[in-house]
């Protein structure tokens, strides 16, 4: 039997489709509305992301919301007609998501 | 009698199809929720970089994410995350079904601790970044 890549994708998707579940709306609340209208103090973003715990849980979110992306948009092209295109449109999502996390790693650990 | 080589049955689907019924936009709508929640992880990673950079820095992307471009984006985008929220939830039991020995953990269950979870997990991120 061939092997399939599809549970390795399919793992990512769904933790970070756990992830976003959990926490996408508090976040975009509070960088959205809360940032965005002065009530969080510079000092506490910045502790935030200089934290150890805070770096691995901003990439963690990051990264795994863009697999989940890339998994959700691969499939939805494929069913809106572009089944001819499959490989090239896994190769381009995921390898998208994995810019994402190259990103998210040097923003995240630096 | 003439032998006719079978063709595959034609289907015919329109190139819209997910636009003709409310199940179909629902699915739709939900799987869009990702495109959505994944730019404003975008918009995260660059608030991270702007803190990394300095308060100057901070100040200056406070303005921009109240210009009304970006409010309306966010408010958009805190809907479709809402709908990811609601629509990953309620698929849980049927992806995850929990069994207590012989017996099936209620669905119900199941789904109303995940919201427990969150709003417990939405609290926590609401205290640390506000108190």
């Amino acid at each position: 039997m061939r092997r399939s890549n599809e549970p390795l994708f399919w793992s990512l998707f769904s933790a970070g489709g756990m992830l976003a579940a959990l926490l996408a709306p508090v976040l975009i609340i509070v960088i959205g509305f809360l940032v965005a209208a002065n009530d969080v103090t510079f000092a506490r973003l910045h502790a935030i992301v200089t934290n150890p715990v805070g770096r691995v849980v901003l990439f963690a979110i990051a990264s795994l919301t863009f697999f989940h992306w890339a998994h959700r948009f691969r499939h939805v092209l494929i069913d809106v007609g572009l089944r001819r295109f499959s490989l090239a449109l896994a190769v381009a999502c995921y390898l998208a998501a994995l810019a994402g996390t190259v990103w998210a790693a040097l923003v995240a650990f630096t | 009698m003439a032998t006719r080589t079978p063709t595959p049955y034609p289907r015919h689907r329109s190139r819209k199809w997910f636009l003709t019924r409310w199940p179909y936009q629902r699915f739709m709508l939900r799987e869009l929720s990702a495109v959505f929640v994944a730019a404003y992880m975008v918009v995260l990673l660059v608030l991270v970089t702007q803190v990394h950079n300095g308060q100057h820095s901070v100040r200056s992307f406070e303005n921009t994410l109240k210009s009304p471009g970006l409010l309306i984006f966010t408010s958009v985008a805190l809907i479709f995350a809402l709908l990811h929220t609601i629509t990953w939830f309620q698929a849980v039991p049927k992806a995850l079904p929990l069994r207590r020995g012989e017996n099936k953990v209620p669905p119900g269950l199941l789904i109303g601790a995940h919201y427990v979870a969150m709003l417990a997990l939405s609290a926590i991120i609401l205290i640390i970044v506000l108190v």
